[in-house]
Protein backbone atom coordinates (compact mmCIF):
# COMPACT_ATOMS: atom_id res chain seq x y z
CA UNK A 1 0.00 0.00 0.00
CA UNK A 2 2.91 2.37 -0.02
CA UNK A 3 5.02 4.05 -2.73
CA UNK A 4 7.88 6.19 -2.01
CA UNK A 5 9.10 8.62 -3.97
CA UNK A 6 12.74 9.59 -3.15
CA UNK A 7 12.57 12.48 -5.81
CA UNK A 8 9.66 13.86 -4.05
CA UNK A 9 11.87 13.60 -0.69
CA UNK A 10 14.56 15.62 -1.72
CA UNK A 11 12.39 18.18 -2.97
CA UNK A 12 10.83 18.50 0.85
CA UNK A 13 14.34 18.18 2.07
CA UNK A 14 15.68 20.83 -0.06
CA UNK A 15 12.72 23.17 1.43
CA UNK A 16 13.69 22.63 4.95
CA UNK A 17 11.51 19.71 6.54
CA UNK A 18 12.69 19.59 9.83
CA UNK A 19 15.22 16.27 10.70
CA UNK A 20 13.89 13.86 13.15
CA UNK A 21 16.77 11.89 14.46
CA UNK A 22 18.00 9.38 12.62
CA UNK A 23 15.25 8.59 10.26
CA UNK A 24 15.42 8.74 6.51
CA UNK A 25 13.61 11.54 4.54
CA UNK A 26 11.87 8.22 3.06
CA UNK A 27 10.85 6.98 6.30
CA UNK A 28 9.00 9.98 7.18
CA UNK A 29 7.07 10.11 3.71
CA UNK A 30 4.09 8.14 2.55
CA UNK A 31 2.19 8.63 -0.66
CA UNK A 32 -0.92 6.44 -0.91
CA UNK A 33 -3.54 6.67 -3.05
CA UNK A 34 -6.95 4.93 -5.20
CA UNK A 35 -8.44 5.32 -8.81
CA UNK A 36 -11.98 4.11 -9.24
CA UNK A 37 -13.87 3.70 -12.27
CA UNK A 38 -17.19 3.32 -12.46
CA UNK A 39 -20.35 2.08 -15.22
CA UNK A 40 -23.80 2.82 -14.68
CA UNK A 41 -26.96 1.65 -16.63
CA UNK A 42 -30.60 2.50 -15.73
CA UNK A 43 -32.84 -0.09 -17.08
CA UNK A 44 -35.84 1.55 -17.12
CA UNK A 45 -36.40 4.66 -19.97
CA UNK A 46 -37.73 6.97 -16.78
CA UNK A 47 -35.84 7.36 -13.52
CA UNK A 48 -33.26 9.35 -12.40
CA UNK A 49 -30.16 7.26 -13.39
CA UNK A 50 -28.42 6.65 -16.27
CA UNK A 51 -30.75 5.01 -19.19
CA UNK A 52 -27.58 5.19 -21.60
CA UNK A 53 -25.16 3.39 -19.79
CA UNK A 54 -21.85 5.27 -18.86
CA UNK A 55 -18.56 4.88 -18.01
CA UNK A 56 -16.85 7.22 -15.32
CA UNK A 57 -13.55 8.18 -15.03
CA UNK A 58 -14.80 8.57 -11.45
CA UNK A 59 -11.24 9.17 -9.10
CA UNK A 60 -7.99 9.62 -9.28
CA UNK A 61 -6.28 10.44 -5.37
CA UNK A 62 -2.89 11.07 -4.00
CA UNK A 63 -2.60 10.67 -0.53
CA UNK A 64 0.35 11.96 1.46
CA UNK A 65 1.72 12.12 4.91
CA UNK A 66 4.45 13.39 5.98
CA UNK A 67 5.74 12.96 9.66
CA UNK A 68 8.13 16.71 9.78
CA UNK A 69 8.70 15.63 13.30
CA UNK A 70 7.43 13.11 15.73
CA UNK A 71 5.04 15.41 16.93
CA UNK A 72 4.12 17.09 13.59
CA UNK A 73 2.38 15.22 10.64
CA UNK A 74 1.35 16.98 7.51
CA UNK A 75 -1.72 15.36 6.06
CA UNK A 76 -2.79 15.80 2.22
CA UNK A 77 -5.52 14.13 0.11
CA UNK A 78 -5.31 15.48 -3.62
CA UNK A 79 -8.05 14.28 -5.92
CA UNK A 80 -9.05 14.54 -10.03
CA UNK A 81 -12.83 13.49 -10.69
CA UNK A 82 -14.25 12.43 -13.41
CA UNK A 83 -11.09 12.54 -15.96
CA UNK A 84 -10.15 16.03 -14.73
CA UNK A 85 -9.36 18.41 -18.33
CA UNK A 86 -9.12 22.21 -16.99
CA UNK A 87 -8.63 23.44 -20.43
CA UNK A 88 -12.25 22.29 -21.09
CA UNK A 89 -14.10 23.07 -18.20
CA UNK A 90 -14.71 19.48 -17.21
CA UNK A 91 -14.63 17.18 -14.28
CA UNK A 92 -13.13 18.71 -10.82
CA UNK A 93 -10.01 18.90 -8.43
CA UNK A 94 -10.08 19.60 -5.16
CA UNK A 95 -7.91 19.51 -1.94
CA UNK A 96 -10.34 17.05 -0.39
CA UNK A 97 -8.23 17.36 2.81
CA UNK A 98 -5.42 19.41 3.64
CA UNK A 99 -3.48 19.94 7.31
CA UNK A 100 -0.81 20.11 9.56
CA UNK A 101 -1.39 17.83 12.97
CA UNK A 102 0.65 18.43 16.15
CA UNK A 103 0.93 15.76 18.57
CA UNK A 104 0.17 16.67 22.23
CA UNK A 105 -0.14 12.97 23.12
CA UNK A 106 -2.04 9.93 22.57
CA UNK A 107 -4.94 11.48 23.36
CA UNK A 108 -4.86 14.57 22.14
CA UNK A 109 -3.86 16.08 18.54
CA UNK A 110 -4.52 18.92 17.69
CA UNK A 111 -5.19 19.72 13.66
CA UNK A 112 -5.19 22.99 11.63
CA UNK A 113 -6.15 23.18 7.96
CA UNK A 114 -8.96 21.75 5.55
CA UNK A 115 -10.89 19.24 6.85
CA UNK A 116 -13.55 16.52 5.85
CA UNK A 117 -16.42 16.86 8.27
CA UNK A 118 -15.89 13.75 10.87
CA UNK A 119 -19.82 13.01 11.02
CA UNK A 120 -20.66 9.18 10.51
CA UNK A 121 -18.85 6.39 9.01
CA UNK A 122 -19.13 7.47 5.26
CA UNK A 123 -18.34 11.55 4.59
CA UNK A 124 -14.64 11.30 5.45
CA UNK A 125 -14.22 7.95 2.68
CA UNK A 126 -16.97 8.73 0.24
CA UNK A 127 -14.57 9.50 -2.31
CA UNK A 128 -12.33 6.49 -1.85
CA UNK A 129 -14.62 3.82 -2.72
CA UNK A 130 -11.79 1.50 -2.20
CA UNK A 131 -12.12 1.47 1.56
CA UNK A 132 -15.93 0.49 1.34
CA UNK A 133 -17.99 -2.65 -0.29
CA UNK A 134 -20.22 -1.09 -2.39
CA UNK A 135 -20.25 0.95 -5.36
CA UNK A 136 -21.52 4.10 -3.86
CA UNK A 137 -21.84 4.99 -0.20
CA UNK A 138 -25.29 5.09 1.48
CA UNK A 139 -27.08 8.39 -0.04
CA UNK A 140 -29.95 7.81 3.34
CA UNK A 141 -26.91 9.60 5.15
CA UNK A 142 -24.71 10.88 2.46
CA UNK A 143 -25.12 12.80 -0.52
CA UNK A 144 -29.47 12.87 0.59
CA UNK A 145 -30.81 14.63 -2.16
CA UNK A 146 -29.21 11.67 -4.34
CA UNK A 147 -31.86 9.44 -2.97
CA UNK A 148 -34.81 12.20 -2.58
CA UNK A 149 -34.30 15.52 -4.49
CA UNK A 150 -36.33 17.19 -1.60
CA UNK A 151 -33.73 16.16 1.13
CA UNK A 152 -31.36 18.14 2.35
CA UNK A 153 -27.79 17.33 3.70
CA UNK A 154 -27.02 16.82 7.16
CA UNK A 155 -23.32 18.31 6.96
CA UNK A 156 -21.29 20.04 4.73
CA UNK A 157 -18.75 17.57 3.02
CA UNK A 158 -15.59 19.82 4.19
CA UNK A 159 -14.45 22.77 7.10
CA UNK A 160 -11.98 24.66 7.65
CA UNK A 161 -10.79 25.19 11.69
CA UNK A 162 -9.31 23.84 13.91
CA UNK A 163 -9.83 19.82 14.80
CA UNK A 164 -8.94 17.61 18.10
CA UNK A 165 -8.24 14.11 17.32
CA UNK A 166 -7.67 11.55 19.84
CA UNK A 167 -7.69 7.79 21.25
CA UNK A 168 -8.01 6.57 24.82
CA UNK A 169 -8.99 3.51 26.83
CA UNK A 170 -11.59 3.91 29.26
CA UNK A 171 -12.19 0.84 31.68
CA UNK A 172 -10.18 -1.07 29.59
CA UNK A 173 -12.01 -0.09 26.07
CA UNK A 174 -11.01 1.66 23.35
CA UNK A 175 -12.83 5.24 22.64
CA UNK A 176 -11.53 7.74 19.88
CA UNK A 177 -12.82 11.35 19.31
CA UNK A 178 -13.14 13.85 16.74
CA UNK A 179 -13.85 17.54 17.02
CA UNK A 180 -13.79 19.90 13.97
CA UNK A 181 -14.88 23.92 14.65
CA UNK A 182 -14.95 25.29 11.71
CA UNK A 183 -16.02 28.51 9.28
CA UNK A 184 -20.17 28.03 9.28
CA UNK A 185 -21.91 27.86 6.24
CA UNK A 186 -22.70 29.76 3.60
CA UNK A 187 -23.71 30.56 -0.07
CA UNK A 188 -20.64 29.44 -2.04
CA UNK A 189 -21.56 32.00 -4.90
CA UNK A 190 -20.55 34.73 -2.35
CA UNK A 191 -17.20 33.31 -1.31
CA UNK A 192 -15.09 30.72 -0.11
CA UNK A 193 -16.20 29.65 3.58
CA UNK A 194 -12.10 27.93 3.23
CA UNK A 195 -10.85 31.51 2.98
CA UNK A 196 -13.36 33.71 4.49
CA UNK A 197 -16.24 33.20 6.57
CA UNK A 198 -19.14 35.83 5.83
CA UNK A 199 -21.02 35.26 8.78
CA UNK A 200 -20.02 34.89 12.55
CA UNK A 201 -21.58 31.76 13.17
CA UNK A 202 -19.55 28.68 12.98
CA UNK A 203 -19.87 24.97 12.67
CA UNK A 204 -19.24 22.26 15.21
CA UNK A 205 -19.09 18.87 14.56
CA UNK A 206 -17.99 15.87 17.03
CA UNK A 207 -17.88 12.58 16.80
CA UNK A 208 -17.25 9.75 19.79
CA UNK A 209 -16.67 5.90 18.87
CA UNK A 210 -16.15 3.56 21.54
CA UNK A 211 -15.54 0.07 21.40
CA UNK A 212 -17.31 -2.39 23.95
CA UNK A 213 -15.32 -5.32 22.31
CA UNK A 214 -13.07 -6.12 19.53
CA UNK A 215 -16.31 -6.92 17.22
CA UNK A 216 -18.27 -4.05 18.09
CA UNK A 217 -17.80 -0.31 17.58
CA UNK A 218 -20.31 2.16 18.35
CA UNK A 219 -20.36 5.55 17.45
CA UNK A 220 -22.26 9.22 17.85
CA UNK A 221 -22.30 12.42 15.66
CA UNK A 222 -23.42 15.77 16.18
CA UNK A 223 -23.28 18.31 14.09
CA UNK A 224 -24.56 22.17 14.69
CA UNK A 225 -24.40 25.24 12.59
CA UNK A 226 -25.83 28.60 13.80
CA UNK A 227 -25.59 30.99 11.18
CA UNK A 228 -25.55 35.03 12.42
CA UNK A 229 -27.17 35.89 9.03
CA UNK A 230 -28.77 34.08 5.72
CA UNK A 231 -26.89 33.56 2.59
CA UNK A 232 -27.00 29.64 3.11
CA UNK A 233 -30.20 29.15 2.20
CA UNK A 234 -31.00 28.61 6.17
CA UNK A 235 -30.10 29.92 9.83
CA UNK A 236 -29.54 26.69 11.49
CA UNK A 237 -28.60 22.91 10.77
CA UNK A 238 -28.31 20.39 13.71
CA UNK A 239 -27.78 16.82 13.13
CA UNK A 240 -27.26 13.81 15.32
CA UNK A 241 -26.32 10.44 14.13
CA UNK A 242 -26.04 7.12 15.37
CA UNK A 243 -23.61 4.53 13.89
CA UNK A 244 -23.27 0.74 14.96
CA UNK A 245 -20.76 -2.08 12.86
CA UNK A 246 -20.68 -5.16 14.51
CA UNK A 247 -17.72 -7.52 12.66
CA UNK A 248 -17.48 -11.38 14.23
CA UNK A 249 -16.10 -12.63 11.79
CA UNK A 250 -18.02 -13.97 8.38
CA UNK A 251 -21.15 -11.88 8.86
CA UNK A 252 -20.47 -8.01 8.93
CA UNK A 253 -23.46 -5.42 10.13
CA UNK A 254 -22.91 -1.84 9.76
CA UNK A 255 -25.57 0.31 10.55
CA UNK A 256 -26.24 3.91 10.34
CA UNK A 257 -29.27 6.47 11.21
CA UNK A 258 -29.61 10.06 11.46
CA UNK A 259 -31.46 12.93 12.09
CA UNK A 260 -31.50 16.51 11.01
CA UNK A 261 -33.56 19.61 11.77
CA UNK A 262 -33.06 22.70 9.15
CA UNK A 263 -34.33 25.61 9.82
CA UNK A 264 -35.34 27.83 7.01
CA UNK A 265 -34.35 32.05 6.76
CA UNK A 266 -38.29 32.45 7.36
CA UNK A 267 -37.77 30.35 10.20
CA UNK A 268 -39.75 27.43 9.25
CA UNK A 269 -38.20 24.38 10.88
CA UNK A 270 -38.09 20.93 8.85
CA UNK A 271 -37.03 17.68 10.62
CA UNK A 272 -35.81 14.56 8.05
CA UNK A 273 -34.71 11.18 9.15
CA UNK A 274 -33.16 8.39 7.43
CA UNK A 275 -31.44 5.44 8.07
CA UNK A 276 -29.47 2.57 6.46
CA UNK A 277 -28.70 -1.26 7.72
CA UNK A 278 -25.87 -3.45 5.47
CA UNK A 279 -25.24 -6.91 6.22
CA UNK A 280 -22.52 -8.98 4.77
CA UNK A 281 -20.68 -12.40 4.26
CA UNK A 282 -16.84 -12.37 3.59
CA UNK A 283 -16.03 -15.36 2.31
CA UNK A 284 -12.26 -16.79 2.58
CA UNK A 285 -11.43 -16.12 -1.27
CA UNK A 286 -11.67 -12.03 -1.06
CA UNK A 287 -15.32 -12.68 -2.47
CA UNK A 288 -17.74 -10.42 0.11
CA UNK A 289 -21.59 -10.10 -0.61
CA UNK A 290 -23.79 -7.62 0.66
CA UNK A 291 -26.84 -5.98 0.35
CA UNK A 292 -27.88 -2.21 2.07
CA UNK A 293 -31.54 -0.86 2.74
CA UNK A 294 -31.43 2.79 3.00
CA UNK A 295 -34.36 4.46 3.26
CA UNK A 296 -35.27 8.64 4.38
CA UNK A 297 -38.03 10.86 5.04
CA UNK A 298 -37.04 13.98 3.92
CA UNK A 299 -40.17 16.19 5.86
CA UNK A 300 -41.60 14.40 8.92
CA UNK A 301 -44.51 16.52 8.41
CA UNK A 302 -45.63 15.66 4.80
CA UNK A 303 -46.61 12.20 4.21
CA UNK A 304 -45.70 9.78 1.35
CA UNK A 305 -42.61 11.38 0.99
CA UNK A 306 -40.28 9.50 1.48
CA UNK A 307 -38.13 7.45 0.14
CA UNK A 308 -35.55 4.16 -0.16
CA UNK A 309 -32.81 2.16 -2.43
CA UNK A 310 -32.55 -1.69 -1.59
CA UNK A 311 -29.34 -2.94 -3.17
CA UNK A 312 -27.41 -6.26 -2.92
CA UNK A 313 -23.90 -6.70 -4.67
CA UNK A 314 -20.84 -8.51 -4.63
CA UNK A 315 -17.34 -7.35 -4.00
CA UNK A 316 -14.39 -9.02 -5.10
CA UNK A 317 -10.64 -8.27 -4.16
CA UNK A 318 -9.19 -9.83 -7.47
CA UNK A 319 -5.40 -8.73 -6.38
CA UNK A 320 -3.95 -7.20 -3.03
CA UNK A 321 -5.60 -3.51 -2.97
CA UNK A 322 -7.65 -4.15 -6.43
CA UNK A 323 -11.56 -4.64 -5.84
CA UNK A 324 -13.98 -5.22 -8.55
CA UNK A 325 -17.45 -4.01 -7.64
CA UNK A 326 -20.58 -5.11 -8.97
CA UNK A 327 -24.78 -4.52 -7.78
CA UNK A 328 -27.91 -3.71 -8.47
CA UNK A 329 -29.92 -0.78 -6.67
CA UNK A 330 -34.10 -0.64 -6.96
CA UNK A 331 -35.60 2.51 -6.17
CA UNK A 332 -38.56 3.73 -4.95
CA UNK A 333 -40.24 6.07 -3.37
CA UNK A 334 -43.60 7.52 -1.90
CA UNK A 335 -46.49 9.41 -4.08
CA UNK A 336 -45.21 12.40 -2.83
CA UNK A 337 -41.40 12.26 -3.60
CA UNK A 338 -40.01 13.11 -6.63
CA UNK A 339 -40.81 9.19 -7.47
CA UNK A 340 -44.26 10.58 -7.89
CA UNK A 341 -43.39 10.92 -11.26
CA UNK A 342 -42.01 7.88 -12.63
CA UNK A 343 -44.07 4.91 -13.65
CA UNK A 344 -44.69 2.53 -10.58
CA UNK A 345 -42.49 5.23 -8.70
CA UNK A 346 -39.12 3.35 -9.04
CA UNK A 347 -36.84 2.25 -11.44
CA UNK A 348 -33.49 0.10 -11.35
CA UNK A 349 -30.13 0.75 -12.00
CA UNK A 350 -26.82 -1.41 -12.52
CA UNK A 351 -23.61 0.14 -11.44
CA UNK A 352 -20.15 -1.63 -11.30
CA UNK A 353 -16.65 -0.50 -10.39
CA UNK A 354 -13.29 -0.95 -10.85
CA UNK A 355 -11.05 -0.01 -7.77
CA UNK A 356 -7.19 0.38 -6.96
CA UNK A 357 -5.77 1.71 -3.52
CA UNK A 358 -1.98 1.93 -3.24
CA UNK B 1 -37.66 -7.00 -8.60
CA UNK B 2 -37.51 -8.41 -5.24
CA UNK B 3 -37.59 -12.00 -6.67
CA UNK B 4 -34.43 -11.20 -8.94
CA UNK B 5 -32.40 -9.69 -5.92
CA UNK B 6 -32.88 -12.77 -4.11
CA UNK B 7 -31.80 -15.03 -7.02
CA UNK B 8 -28.93 -12.90 -7.48
CA UNK B 9 -27.86 -13.04 -4.04
CA UNK B 10 -28.07 -16.75 -3.70
CA UNK B 11 -26.00 -16.90 -6.79
CA UNK B 12 -23.63 -15.02 -5.31
CA UNK B 13 -23.28 -17.24 -2.19
CA UNK B 14 -23.15 -20.50 -4.09
CA UNK B 15 -20.11 -18.78 -6.13
CA UNK B 16 -18.34 -17.68 -3.25
CA UNK B 17 -18.84 -21.27 -1.40
CA UNK B 18 -18.12 -23.44 -4.18
CA UNK B 19 -16.31 -21.58 -7.31
CA UNK B 20 -13.82 -19.48 -6.24
CA UNK B 21 -10.29 -20.90 -4.47
CA UNK B 22 -9.81 -20.59 -1.13
CA UNK B 23 -6.84 -19.59 0.17
CA UNK B 24 -4.78 -22.47 1.82
CA UNK B 25 -3.84 -22.71 5.77
CA UNK B 26 0.17 -23.10 7.12
CA UNK B 27 1.21 -24.04 10.24
CA UNK B 28 1.37 -20.89 12.35
CA UNK B 29 5.24 -19.78 12.50
CA UNK B 30 6.57 -18.35 15.90
CA UNK B 31 6.91 -14.70 16.43
CA UNK B 32 9.40 -11.99 18.21
CA UNK B 33 8.64 -7.96 18.57
CA UNK B 34 11.25 -5.95 18.37
CA UNK B 35 12.56 -2.97 18.90
CA UNK B 36 15.56 -0.09 18.21
CA UNK B 37 17.91 -0.89 20.60
CA UNK B 38 17.95 2.28 22.11
CA UNK B 39 14.27 2.14 22.83
CA UNK B 40 13.66 2.19 26.54
CA UNK B 41 10.67 -0.37 26.28
CA UNK B 42 11.21 -3.79 27.53
CA UNK B 43 7.82 -5.40 27.73
CA UNK B 44 4.11 -4.40 26.49
CA UNK B 45 1.25 -5.45 26.83
CA UNK B 46 -0.86 -7.53 23.95
CA UNK B 47 -3.34 -4.88 24.05
CA UNK B 48 -0.88 -1.69 23.93
CA UNK B 49 0.67 -3.70 21.04
CA UNK B 50 -2.43 -4.08 18.89
CA UNK B 51 -3.35 -0.22 19.48
CA UNK B 52 -0.02 0.39 18.10
CA UNK B 53 -0.60 -1.78 14.81
CA UNK B 54 -4.09 0.12 15.00
CA UNK B 55 -2.70 3.53 14.79
CA UNK B 56 -4.13 4.58 17.97
CA UNK B 57 -1.04 4.95 19.88
CA UNK B 58 1.57 6.90 17.92
CA UNK B 59 3.93 8.12 20.28
CA UNK B 60 6.03 6.33 23.10
CA UNK B 61 6.22 7.78 26.80
CA UNK B 62 9.52 9.47 25.61
CA UNK B 63 7.76 11.33 22.54
CA UNK B 64 9.47 9.44 19.90
CA UNK B 65 7.22 8.66 17.20
CA UNK B 66 6.23 4.57 17.04
CA UNK B 67 7.04 3.91 13.76
CA UNK B 68 5.56 0.36 13.18
CA UNK B 69 6.58 -2.52 10.72
CA UNK B 70 5.44 -6.24 9.95
CA UNK B 71 5.91 -9.00 7.22
CA UNK B 72 3.09 -8.57 4.55
CA UNK B 73 0.02 -9.20 6.27
CA UNK B 74 -1.08 -12.25 3.76
CA UNK B 75 2.06 -13.92 4.64
CA UNK B 76 2.47 -16.62 6.86
CA UNK B 77 4.08 -14.23 9.82
CA UNK B 78 1.85 -11.08 9.09
CA UNK B 79 -1.37 -13.24 9.03
CA UNK B 80 -0.57 -14.96 12.85
CA UNK B 81 0.56 -11.47 14.07
CA UNK B 82 -2.82 -10.13 13.04
CA UNK B 83 -5.26 -13.07 14.13
CA UNK B 84 -2.83 -13.44 17.91
CA UNK B 85 -2.39 -10.21 18.61
CA UNK B 86 -5.17 -7.84 16.84
CA UNK B 87 -7.85 -10.62 16.45
CA UNK B 88 -8.60 -9.82 12.93
CA UNK B 89 -8.16 -11.45 9.83
CA UNK B 90 -6.27 -10.20 6.87
CA UNK B 91 -9.10 -8.45 5.16
CA UNK B 92 -10.25 -6.96 8.62
CA UNK B 93 -7.05 -5.19 9.05
CA UNK B 94 -7.12 -3.87 5.59
CA UNK B 95 -10.37 -2.54 5.37
CA UNK B 96 -9.35 -0.71 8.97
CA UNK B 97 -6.61 0.99 7.65
CA UNK B 98 -8.31 1.37 4.20
CA UNK B 99 -10.42 3.42 6.54
CA UNK B 100 -8.32 5.42 8.58
CA UNK B 101 -5.43 6.05 6.04
CA UNK B 102 -8.53 7.77 3.42
CA UNK B 103 -9.77 9.96 6.24
CA UNK B 104 -6.45 11.09 7.17
CA UNK B 105 -5.83 9.37 9.97
CA UNK B 106 -2.45 8.54 9.29
CA UNK B 107 -0.46 5.71 7.32
CA UNK B 108 -0.72 1.94 8.39
CA UNK B 109 2.59 0.22 9.32
CA UNK B 110 5.23 -0.19 6.98
CA UNK B 111 5.29 -3.75 5.42
CA UNK B 112 8.36 -6.16 4.21
CA UNK B 113 8.72 -9.39 2.93
CA UNK B 114 10.74 -10.82 4.67
CA UNK B 115 11.68 -10.59 8.78
CA UNK B 116 15.22 -9.65 7.93
CA UNK B 117 13.88 -6.43 6.14
CA UNK B 118 12.05 -5.66 9.15
CA UNK B 119 14.76 -6.08 11.20
CA UNK B 120 16.74 -4.04 9.37
CA UNK B 121 14.47 -1.14 9.36
CA UNK B 122 14.24 -1.55 13.28
CA UNK B 123 17.84 -1.44 13.58
CA UNK B 124 18.08 2.06 12.30
CA UNK B 125 15.18 3.63 12.85
CA UNK B 126 14.39 5.41 16.19
CA UNK B 127 11.16 4.60 17.44
CA UNK B 128 10.85 1.13 15.24
CA UNK B 129 8.53 -2.02 16.35
CA UNK B 130 8.83 -4.90 14.65
CA UNK B 131 7.23 -8.26 14.37
CA UNK B 132 9.83 -10.96 13.03
CA UNK B 133 9.77 -15.09 12.91
CA UNK B 134 11.26 -15.77 16.00
CA UNK B 135 14.19 -17.46 14.24
CA UNK B 136 15.27 -14.39 12.88
CA UNK B 137 18.13 -12.61 14.66
CA UNK B 138 19.71 -9.08 14.11
CA UNK B 139 22.27 -6.30 15.60
CA UNK B 140 21.00 -3.14 17.08
CA UNK B 141 17.40 -4.24 17.93
CA UNK B 142 16.13 -5.90 21.15
CA UNK B 143 12.94 -8.26 21.75
CA UNK B 144 10.57 -7.01 23.75
CA UNK B 145 8.36 -8.91 26.32
CA UNK B 146 4.51 -8.96 25.96
CA UNK B 147 2.19 -9.68 28.64
CA UNK B 148 -1.27 -10.33 28.69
Amino acid sequence: MRLRWRLLAAVLAFAGVAPAGAEELSDRITINGYLNFEFERQFQDEGFGDPNGSFDADQFDLVFNVHASDRVRVAADFSWEHGTATEDGRGNQALEYGFVEYTVSNLLKVRAGKMLNPFGIYNEIHTAKHAFLSVKEAASLNKTDRLIDEAFRYYPRWGAGIALHGDGVLKGKDFNYDVLFANGGQDDSEGNPFEEDLNSGKALTVRIRFEPSETLRIGQSFFHDDLSGGGAGFDRLTTEGLEVEWFPGHFRVQAEAAMGWLRSDEGVTRKQVSFYVQPSWHFDNGLTAYTRYDWLDPDRSHSDDAGWDLVAGLNYELAKNLQLKAEVDHFKGGSASSFGTLPGRDYDEFKAAVVLGF
Amino acid sequence: MRTTLLAAAAGVMLLGAAVLPASGSAAAPDLRIVVNADSPETKLSREDLARIYLGKRTLWANGTRIAPAMPEEDSPTGATFLDATLHKSVSQYRAYWKRLLFSGGGAPPRTFRTSQQVLEFVAKQPGAIGVVEASATGDRVKVVQITE
